[in-house]
């Protein structure tokens, strides 16, 4: 158990392609942490600059406190798991696990005796003879997590270890995963790029885009709180709404103002938006579809709509509304199959709306 | 509709006819090389000479030839010289020193001032290393003799001025004149198997640890078994088969005859074709059982292939 901070890491690629910019973390002992983001975002560079495989262009990182900038990854002790697993091909899967302990020199029981012990914990132990091409996916994706976890590394480094399994399996590995994370209690530090498996792991997240982390939370402060329109727009599936809107005082109401739709806002978020932007000013309304409900034409706030797609998912139904030219996702927990071109009424729940400022992005509430 | 057909012709050709298509290449094969082959083994079986009675009218000798070989002192100094030349030059000095030049090839240079420096440093010995493969053998040779005789820049060097390395060290002037302009053959194919070897695979060894020595040994070695043995085939073939080179630098020599130039000399200069035959013969046996060993060695290493 180990903790991991990066201090104001910048790496910038020949001739001055900036993959991180001034990114800082505090990892804890312990903690499954995921650095999320689109692909392109600087979240692999940053886990191998931890790793020792890149060095940074400026900025230090630490290991318990001990700054292993300088060190290559042989003396760091971690492991990885890499996105294609790169188990040794001309090795037997036994080799494979027993390579790291080979190297350390351990005694031939001692290394016999761990490599049984993990390859039981991962229902390996069948395998063991065998060569990595005669593995199917997720065999071989449990071999690498045999290798990275045999020797007991101060940390984990996961590149998108599940990507290259089927969906089913996937999900399927997902639990197991943060099972043997919670088990064993090593500090993960796991990139992804499936929102999903970010918000089902992490104990925290770090939401990364264009080198820079834009937000560190717990994933229900990052899916309840985003910071940014990014990091709201990239949680979430279907994900967050957005609608430009002008925000206004209308006598002692506030409102917002977008299409031909008027919503009379809660005083107190009215007043704080008053606070920070002023009224008259354009904002940008964040609102996930579960947070929309179908409603009456008479209720307060209802706006009119007509149905654009309907995507039934079983249990939910994702009905697509048009509100003059905005196309708004909604989830409704339920079976429901609307003719297209249906005429609707909706509502948003205005205690669970987000405002954000269409310059910085930020969020204003 | 020309393409229409040019199909209909194709698709006659799709089954047990496709392998009519192999025709033309196994006439070819048949006439220039398996007829030979049988040629000189059935020549090799005779007394048939290039030039006087035996021209015209050679019998069936049986054994003779081969038994003539065994005991002659110079035929057996020939195969001796031809394995030295071909371990020392080939096997170790090429495949050694082109793995090595590989590995330099595909190393990452630090960044900075220093980094550039080795840059450039490694892409005039690359360009010169295949330089060396590329102009004409007969070009390396004269160049060869130039540096090894009296007066040479080599002979002066090791030597001094009044004699001539490749007269005092004809062995050592070969072997070194081979390395020097075979070397870039294992080395681009080298390269070539490196590029194969996906980074990750780098990765993961050094994240587990790995020193450089031992990533070289327990990862990058064995992944380049089969490029090692293709590449020992080959040059093995070329290097006991090796003519021209050898023979501009040497000559016909009284000592440290190679054994091509013995079979030259034996079939052109003496016109004992049946013998310079069974001497090619008992050559292609050896070459074919070293190959045919080293693919065994090779089975038993990459069972994981």
């Amino acid at each position: 158990m180990s903790t991991i901070r990066l201090e104001s890491i910048t790496k910038i690629f020949p001739p001055n392609v900036v993959a991180v910019d001034n990114v800082s973390l505090k990892i804890e002992k312990g903690e499954f942490f995921v650095l999320l983001g689109p692909s392109g975002c600087g979240k692999t560079t940053t886990l191998r600059i931890i790793a020792g495989l890149e060095k940074p262009t400026r900025g230090r990182v630490y290991i318990d406190e001990e700054d292993v900038t300088d060190l290559p990854p042989r003396k760091r002790d971690i492991a990885m798991v890499f996105q294609t697993w790169a188990l040794y091909p001309h090795m037997k899967v036994y080799d494979n696990i027993a390579f790291p302990l080979k190297l350390r020199k351990l005694p031939q029981h001692e290394i016999d005796r761990r490599v049984r012990e993990v390859a039981k914990m991962l229902r390996i132990e069948e395998l063991l003879d065998r060569y990595p091409k005669q593995l199917s996916g997720g065999q071989q994706q449990r071999v690498a997590l045999a290798r990275a976890l045999v020797r007991n590394p101060r940390a984990w480094l996961m590149d998108e270890p599940l990507s290259n399994l089927d969906a089913l399996l996937r999900v399927q590995m997902r639990a197991e995963l943060k099972r043997l994370q919670k088990e064993l209690k090593i500090t993960t530090v796991y990139v992804t790029h499936d929102q999903v498996e970010a918000m089902t792991m992490a104990d925290r997240i770090a939401v990364m885009n264009r080198g820079r982390v834009l937000q560190v939370g717990t994933p229900f402060e990052v899916y309840h709180n985003p910071r940014t329109i990014f990091v709201g727009g990239f949680i979430g599936s279907p994900p967050m709404n957005f609608v430009r809107a002008t925000f206004d005082k209308v006598g002692e109401n506030y409102v917002l103002r977008f299409e031909n739709v008027s919503l009379t806002i809660p005083s107190e978020l009215g007043k704080h938006i008053e606070n920070r932007v002023g009224t008259g000013s354009e904002v940008v309304i964040g609102i996930r579809p579960e947070h929309i409900s179908l409603a009456s034409a008479e209720e307060e706030n209802a706006i009119p709509g007509e149905i654009y797609v309907v995507e039934p998912l079983g249990t939910e139904t994702i009905l697509n509304v048009k509100i003059g030219e905005t196309v708004i996702k909604m989830k409704v927990l339920k079976e429901l199959i609307l003719p297209v071109g249906e005429r609707v009424w909706i509502k948003f729940d205005l205690d669970r709306i987000h405002i954000f400022d269409p310059k910085t992005e930020e969020a204003i509430v | 509709m020309r393409a229409r057909v040019l199909d209909k012709i194709l698709s006659f050709f799709e089954g047990p006819w496709a392998r009519l298509l192999m025709f033309p290449a196994l006439a070819f094969m048949g006439i220039f090389i398996l007829f030979p082959l049988v040629w000189s083994v059935y020549l090799s079986f005779t007394n048939y000479r290039l030039t006087g009675p035996e021209a015209v009218n050679y019998t069936f000798v049986g054994l003779k030839n081969y038994l003539k070989l065994f005991k002659d002192s110079e035929f057996l100094d020939a195969i001796r010289n031809s394995f030295v030349f071909t371990f020392l030059s080939a096997l170790v000095g090429q495949t050694v020193l082109g793995l090595g030049l590989a590995l330099v090839a595909r190393m990452k240079e630090p960044e900075g001032v220093l980094g550039k420096v080795l840059k450039i440093l490694k892409i005039v010995t690359i360009t010169v290393v295949f330089i060396s493969w590329v102009i004409p053998e007969v070009v390396a040779g004269y160049a060869w003799i130039s540096l090894t005789e009296t007066g040479g820049f080599f002979s002066t060097l090791f030597m001094g001025p009044a004699k001539s390395f490749k007269f005092e060290h004809p062995m050592e002037t070969i072997i070194i004149a081979n390395i020097w302009r075979g070397t870039a053959f294992s080395m681009i194919l080298f390269i070539a198997a490196l590029e194969s070897i996906p980074s990750y695979i780098y990765e993961a060894a050094e994240i587990d640890g790995a020193t450089p020595w031992q990533r070289f040994r327990y990862v990058i070695l064995p992944l380049l078994s089969g490029a090692i043995l293709v590449d020992l085939i080959l040059i093995t073939i070329w290097t006991f088969g090796l003519f021209t080179l050898v023979y501009i630098i040497l000559g016909v020599p009284f000592r440290t005859m190679h054994w091509t130039i013995y079979v030259y000399y034996k079939g052109i200069d003496r016109y004992n074709v049946s013998l310079a035959s069974a001497a090619s013969n008992i050559m292609f046996l050896i070459v074919l059982a070293l190959i045919v060993s080293y693919l065994v060695l090779m089975r038993k290493l990459r069972r994981w292939g």
